[in-house]
């Protein structure tokens, strides 16, 4: 034990403070919606200084920057709470004083971090299992050639297509979560958030999807804490597994403890498995569609002006997202924002120029035939469509077979 | 109860993904993918880092009579195009002939979004009975 009292060697007690710090500043300011808010006050204390930096800096003109996930700006702020942590510990170090009172400044941003990393693993984890983030994917999808879609669309829309898996992954992390709130089983919770954010972060990485820094806190996150866990952090001087004494809510009474885990618990239920349960729709994929959302072939295309519509379109697909997409014969995809207003029977598209074209629309139940009509300025544009029987298609069978034989 | 119940309207269920993919699931292109994140275009402001962020809390829907409901909603926007006007709540009433577009919540805002957009008053549905009132999708009664 050092003059000071303290278990930690003071030699790494400033590094492991500075760590720390950075991770809670990235919690606090990354805006992945923690809390509410969270968004507006990052905007609020870094975005002009953040756009600053980038046009200085880095020479970069942004057409509108924002800070998202892996957006430039994004990285940016990520850079700049390096030197901020710096300097925010630096501040603490000087008001703390005893590295005593520094072990438990750690100890409580050590708890902060795991409330964050938990929050996430149930956030992530309950998205899953509800099937709200790898969604079956919709029939445009389906019928856009496998060669043609870009690896993280392909990654999303493929795991979409099972749901037992996407609840194995969402109950995973649920699980991982749920194990970092009990203190003898944070070990284990800490270990399986480690694996977990490693898949993760490689997926993202590999297939570029656009949550790379983020999923790559998550997994410094775990490294570090389980690092903690075990006293190779610290350097503490009692660093057995048995004897280390892991981080804990002990600068607080107990019941201050146990209602901040209760009220977490509770919190997570409420905002993220309630709603879902309520409606009684535990997977998503089963909400009411409108029932001309689909997929469709078109079977007849008149149009008396040559000068538009130069491709002819072989496919009609209307997302349950309110777009509709066509299809032409080179399999080019073209989609406008959909609104339809069945009082008028007629279909509004908005274009990317926020420009209106409307469709009259008539659908035959008889012989599930869609016909969109439109007339401007003398010019007649008429496509029949007949729809396709998309929900038979192969990837979305839940199909399953021990042997490989057996038909 | 009544925390219950705001919380609940507040965690609106919702596809969650990255803009990318969210632009990319609706065959958008790159070229038009810019031009989306710009002015933020088609509800790619409600996705990011793989999560639903939430932007329009429907508060509350209220039953007048048998053709009419009013919707009391929320729009806070934190990366707004700069063309967004930003309301603080607005009543809107839908009255019309059919219920099928006004299964989930999401076809709810859509319409609230465009009836605002176009300062316009959307006749919609014909029948209380089976919509979802506390503002959820419930599955449809028998």
């Amino acid at each position: 034990m050092s003059e000071t009292g303290s278990n930690i060697n003071p030699r790494r007690t400033h590094f492991v403070f500075a760590v720390y710090v950075y991770l809670i500043l990235f919690c606090l300011f990354i805006p992945v919606g923690f809390f509410p808010f969270q968004q507006e006050i990052t905007d609020f204390v870094f975005k002009n200084l953040l756009v600053f930096l980038s046009e200085t800096v880095f020479r970069l003109q942004l057409a509108d920057p924002q800070i998202s996930s892996d957006s430039t700006l994004l990285y940016i702020l990520a850079t700049l709470l390096l030197p901020v942590s710096v300097v925010v510990t630096l501040l603490l170090s000087f008001l703390s004083g005893k590295n005593i009172a520094k072990e438990k400044i750690i100890d409580l941003l050590f708890m902060l971090l795991l409330l964050h990393l938990s929050w996430s693993m149930f956030n992530y984890g309950a998205n899953k299992i509800f099937k709200l983030q790898f969604y079956s994917p919709e029939p445009n999808i389906l019928y856009t050639p496998f060669g043609k879609l870009d690896k993280d669309i392909l990654y999303w829309s493929t795991i979409g297509t099972s749901y037992s898996y996407s609840l194995f992954l969402g109950l995973a992390e649920v699980i991982a979560g749920s194990l970092l709130l009990f203190k003898r089983l944070r070990r284990v919770g800490l270990l399986l958030c480690f694996f977990l954010s490693v898949n993760i972060f490689a997926i993202n990485l590999c297939f570029d999807i656009s949550v790379k820094l983020y999923s790559g806190f998550l997994l410094l996150a775990s490294v570090v804490m389980i690092l903690h866990e075990k006293g190779f952090l610290t350097g503490s001087q009692r660093c057995k597994l048995v004897n280390h004494s892991a981080p804990d809510w002990s600068f607080t009474k107990p019941y201050v403890k146990h209602f901040i885990h209760l009220a977490f618990v509770s919190l997570i239920f409420i905002i993220y498995f309630l709603p879902a349960i309520r409606s009684g729709y535990l997977n998503q994929d089963e909400t009411p569609r409108h029932p001309l959302s689909g997929a469709y072939t078109v079977t007849n295309m008149i149009t008396s002006d040559s000068t538009r519509m130069a491709q002819h379109i072989k496919n009609i697909f209307i997302h349950r997202q309110n777009f509709l997409i066509f299809q032409s014969d080179n399999d080019a995809m073209q989609d406008y924002k959909l609104l339809i207003d069945e009082s008028e029977k007629k279909f509004i598209l908005t274009d990317y120029d926020l420009r209106q074209t409307e469709f009259n629309y008539q659908y035959s139940a008889a012989d599930s035939t869609l016909t969109l009509a439109h007339l401007k300025a003398g010019h007649e544009f008429t496509l029949v469509a007949r729809a396709l029987n998309w929900q038979k298609l192969p990837a979305l069978q839940n199909s399953f077979h021990f042997t490989m034989d057996q038909p | 109860m009544v925390f219950i119940a705001v919380v609940s309207l507040v965690a609106t269920p919702a596809f969650s993904q990255t803009k990318k993919i969210w632009h990319k699931s609706h065959s958008g292109s790159n070229t038009t993918f810019h031009r989306s994140l710009q002015h933020n275009l088609f509800g790619i402001e409600y996705s990011d880092f793989g999560l639903k962020q939430l932007k329009i809390n429907v508060e509350s829907i209220r039953k007048i009579n048998d053709t009419c409901v009013v919707i009391y909603y929320h729009r806070y926007s934190t990366q707004k195009s700069k063309n967004d006007p930003k309301p603080s709540s607005i009543q809107m009433y839908f009255y019309g002939h059919n219920l099928n577009t006004l299964q989930n919540r999401e076809q709810v805002l859509e319409w609230v979004i465009y009836s605002e957009s176009n300062g316009r008053q959307i006749e919609i549905m014909n029948s209380t009975e089976n919509f979802p009132i506390e503002g959820f999708p419930f599955k449809p009664r028998k």
